[in-house]
């Protein structure tokens, strides 16, 4: 099939894979107990309800709601927030996301040089010291939480040495990345890490590299010429949804750390039955796997020459 | 975060003189309550220390002097705050903004925070008509807005109908409904121009209730009746609040600039002459996910001048001292409390509910339990409301006693069960729960069950429990002025029955009805003494503990003073003193 059909029909595969995450994620919100006002002790006068349920549509039946909503988010307008009322959605996206998506390439970066370096380390010294070390290290990377390795990192770096903030946010260029972007890293690092290992010593055991060998290569240039490369194959696959994941925003590492992200909305979107925002984020969370996905089957012809020729 | 918990722990509102240093809250208030009482003076007077508090120096002054030292060069002051909602006060239900608005807008009138007395603010003076059904304010002469458009009677008449107006979307009518005709407007039945509010002249204010009330001027300093710029309004629509900067309000503070989710901060107001000028420079409200559990670290870390710690942190907090900062604590008017079903058995048995109340130790659930985080509640109404029964009450805790009404009652306790609902969240009331289980199984020996549920589904399990029996939940409530009608009239009265006990006494409601609408202080009090003496008795709501609050500033910080109720920073006295 020539390429660009490819593209076109994986463009058009969104379209029902975004419409399929509306519907489920609409029904799911409208199918949970509980309600968007006010929740405290205090009442909020019925008829203020009823006025609010007007304003918002909240009042109409549930296949129109569907489709209004519809309606309006195609034509980009993804409505307002219910929780703060000044804001819209896009307000709240436009604001937050890039915020997510800078503290996201920062750990993904961070996330790549270890994750590759130490999977390589481990596959060269396959089943040395060096090997256990990382393997150890992968373990630990992958058993432990974000919001216990960013409390932890708070709690050492911020409480007892005072070298960097307890939280908050200034841009890339600051100290404030610091604690967020470690802690954010430290999971993709490990499963890259695995990844990279596991793949690596296939492709070391290749016929390909053997030749390489006879060849009279050095291990260095085997590697690097040769190896490394096919390799990072599997290593992309798995790149793309970690990315899509990272960059998206953590819940525990932006409410830990008071990062102005996207991250927290997924959550408190949904204990506050903000529905616009749970809408807007869950299928801004689908696109970008989506498009990610995409992305990365894109990538593989230009590392591996017969994916392209098949 | 879940908004009704933030709304009941930061509405501890106004009008007392409880909320200071611990130091300096020792009084013993029952005398003084007695006297005040027979004197029919409190409106001066309300909220006294509470139990915990109380134990004596009798001498020491319950209001607080100015600090009167060196001042910092830098008068620069950083706390900790939530996301705001919004920051229209004629919209805001009271939630994280409640910190801010306070010390960007001036209403009619305030509450010193300092001698928790009611003050004008935009409002010069006020009278009032016999019955005090009628209000007649005198502005401040040359009062504006921060961009210089003066401030007239007519602003708030503008101000006042465009919260009951229902394309203004207002969460919050009720707070309005005092004014002639409010609810009225509010349900669409009658036209805005009917509202009790009318502009005689540019400093002439008068405002209609819908009967006597004395407490107006408490009402009047709250947020909801704050004036909201005109100009503003009409140029830049339903986002107002957030498309101009600096922000155009008239208190003694402007907001410089808001990143969402990130800070707020806030500069002296240069047109400001309603009050005293401030000293602050410059206050940032630094914007936390869950400002009660992150803060506190920041503010070790040297990053907030300012916190108000919970949890875990209070056991360190109320711990040995720290020479590095202050602790301020006081009392907050509210009242943490168990609802019993009383249509249905065995809450329906009177005997079986006086039972649940005199098995329940209170000192060991708030000193132990809650580890002295919180107090214990013998009575409902919390002691800074006039008309309380200042904590003393009619029941007493006996363990035996509670043993022999069961039996009294012809209730087997082993064929007996209740089940317990509460809030899955704050963690406390899962605490709280299961101290109630392991306590009823053990001393009184009937089953009880625990039911969590989502803190979010709250509001409607409440609603629908007006037709679906239950045994008893985990309910509470906070002032949001210091009046007993606040509590009574307005919860548990069987007209209102606000939290679904289904429990009718005529002589309550009777005398709930008849307190609300006299004007003879004394009297007034008496009646609300009596309907909460049958209200404990009765115990359809078992009283079992109060908030408490502790918060943490840094030593150079001077003049930060709280109340009981609405106790918010209010910012405009705060100084920071020279090292």
């Amino acid at each position: 099939m020539n390429r660009g059909a490819y593209i076109i029909r994986r463009v058009l595969l969104l379209i029902p894979t975004l419409l399929a995450i509306y519907t489920l994620t609409f029904l799911l919100i409208h199918a949970t107990p509980g309600g968007p006002w006010s929740q405290g002790e205090k009442p909020v006068p019925p008829l203020v309800l009823e006025r609010l349920n007007a304003a918002y549509g909240l009042d109409d039946p549930l296949w129109k709601q569907y489709v209004n909503y519809l309606g309006n988010a195609l034509q980009g307008d993804f409505g307002p927030s219910f929780a703060q009322r000044s804001r819209t959605v896009t307000d709240i996206i436009g604001q937050t996301f890039p915020v997510s998506l800078k503290l996201g390439l920062v750990a993904m970066v961070i996330a790549l040089v270890i994750g590759i370096t130490l999977g390589t380390i481990g596959a060269l010294k396959h089943n040395g010291f060096l090997d256990y070390v990382t393997s150890f290290v992968a373990i630990i990377g992958i058993s432990t939480p974000s919001y216990v390795v960013v409390s932890l990192l708070v709690l050492v770096l911020s409480s007892q040495f005072g070298w960097l903030p307890t939280g908050g946010w200034d841009g890339v260029v600051s100290t404030k990345i610091i604690i967020p972007a470690l802690a954010l890293s430290l999971y993709p690092s490990a499963v890259l890490a695995r990844y990279t290992r596991s793949s690596m010593l296939d492709v070391l055991n290749a016929d390909y590299i053997r030749t390489a060998r006879a060849k009279g290569l050095t291990q260095r240039m085997v590697v690097i010429r040769h190896a490394i490369r096919n390799a990072l194959i599997p290593v992309l696959t798995v790149s793309g949804v970690i990315l899509a994941d990272v960059i998206t925003g953590s819940f525990f590492v932006e409410s830990v750390y008071s990062v102005p992200g996207l991250g927290r909305y997924f959550v408190s979107s949904i204990s506050e039955r903000d529905y616009p925002v749970i809408l807007g984020t869950v299928l801004l969370f689908g696109f970008v796997i989506s498009v990610m996905n995409l992305i990365v089957d894109l990538l593989y012809p230009l590392l591996d020459p017969r994916i392209a020729t098949r | 975060m879940v908004r009704g918990s933030q709304t009941e722990n930061e509405t501890q509102s106004l009008f007392t003189r409880a909320g200071r240093k611990l130091t300096q809250a020792q009084v013993d208030r029952r005398a003084m309550m007695k006297g005040l009482l027979a004197a029919g003076a409190y409106a001066s007077l309300a909220g006294m220390p509470s139990r915990a508090f109380a134990q004596a120096t009798p001498e020491a002054s319950p209001v607080p002097d100015f600090y009167d030292g060196a001042l910092a060069d830098e008068q620069t002051f950083r706390l900790p705050a939530g996301e705001p909602v919004t920051m229209d006060p004629g919209v805001s239900y009271g939630d994280n903004e409640l910190a801010v608005l306070f010390n960007i807008y001036d209403g009619l009138t305030g509450v010193d925070q300092r001698t928790g007395e009611v003050v004008g603010r935009v409002a010069e003076s006020w009278t009032t008509n016999d019955d005090a059904s009628v209000y007649t304010f005198t502005l401040k002469q040359g009062v504006t807005w921060s961009d210089g458009t003066p401030i007239t009677a007519n602003d708030f008449v503008y101000s006042w109908q465009r919260v009951l107006d229902p394309n203004t979307l207002s969460e919050y009518t009720s707070a309005l409904y005092p004014l002639l005709n409010g609810e009225e407007i509010a349900n669409g039945e009658k036209d805005l121009t009917e509202l009790g509010v009318k502009a005689i002249d540019d400093t002439t204010l008068e405002v209609t209730l819908t009967g006597p009330m004395t407490f107006f001027p408490l009402l009047a300093a709250t947020w909801t009746f704050y004036p909201v710029p005109k100009h503003i309004i009409d140029e830049y629509g339903d986002g107002w609040t957030d498309s101009v900067y600096p922000g155009v309000s008239n208190g003694p503070f402007i907001v410089e600039s808001w990143n969402h989710d990130q800070d707020l901060t806030l500069i002296p107001n240069p047109a400001y002459t309603t009050g005293d000028a401030v000293t602050l420079t410059k206050a940032t409200f630094v914007i936390y996910d869950d400002a009660t559990t992150q803060a506190f670290i920041a503010f070790e870390n040297d990053e907030l001048d300012y916190a108000a710690p919970e949890g875990a942190d209070l056991d360190r907090v109320l711990g040995e001292a720290d020479p590095a900062y202050q602790v301020i604590q006081f009392s907050q008017s509210n009242c943490n409390f168990l609802v019993v079903d009383t249509r249905e058995a065995p809450g329906n048995s009177l005997e079986f509910r006086q039972a649940l109340y005199k098995s329940v130790n209170r000192d060991e659930l708030a000193n132990v339990v809650l580890r002295g985080q919180y107090l214990p509640a013998y009575t409902i109404v919390s002691s800074d409301i006039p008309g309380s029964l200042q904590d003393v009450s009619p029941l007493t805790e006996s363990v035996d006693e509670a043993v022999a009404l069961l039996a009294s009652a012809g209730i087997d306790p082993a064929s007996t069960s209740i089940e317990i609902t509460y809030q899955n969240s704050p963690a406390r009331n899962q605490t709280v729960a299961e101290y109630l289980q392991q306590t009823w199984q053990n001393t009184l020996g009937i089953t009880v069950t625990l039911a969590p549920i989502e803190a979010s589904t709250y509001i409607d399990w409440r609603a629908s429990r007006e037709t679906q029996p239950y045994g008893v939940y985990t309910g509470s409530w906070g002032s949001d002025f210091a009046d007993p009608s606040n509590w009574h009239n307005q919860n548990f009265t069987s007209q209102s029955d606000h939290y679904r006990h289904h429990w009718v006494n005529e002589e309550y409601d009777n005398l709930a009805a008849e307190a609300v609408s006299n004007t003879d202080e004394a009297a007034r009090n008496e009646e609300y003494q009596q309907a909460e003496t049958i209200l404990v008795t009765e115990a359809p709501i078992i009283p079992l503990y109060r908030n408490k609050a502790v918060r943490v500033a840094k030593n150079d910080v001077k003049d930060l003073f709280f109340q009981s109720i609405l106790s918010v920073v209010h910012l405009r006295t705060v100084k920071i003193a020279a090292e």
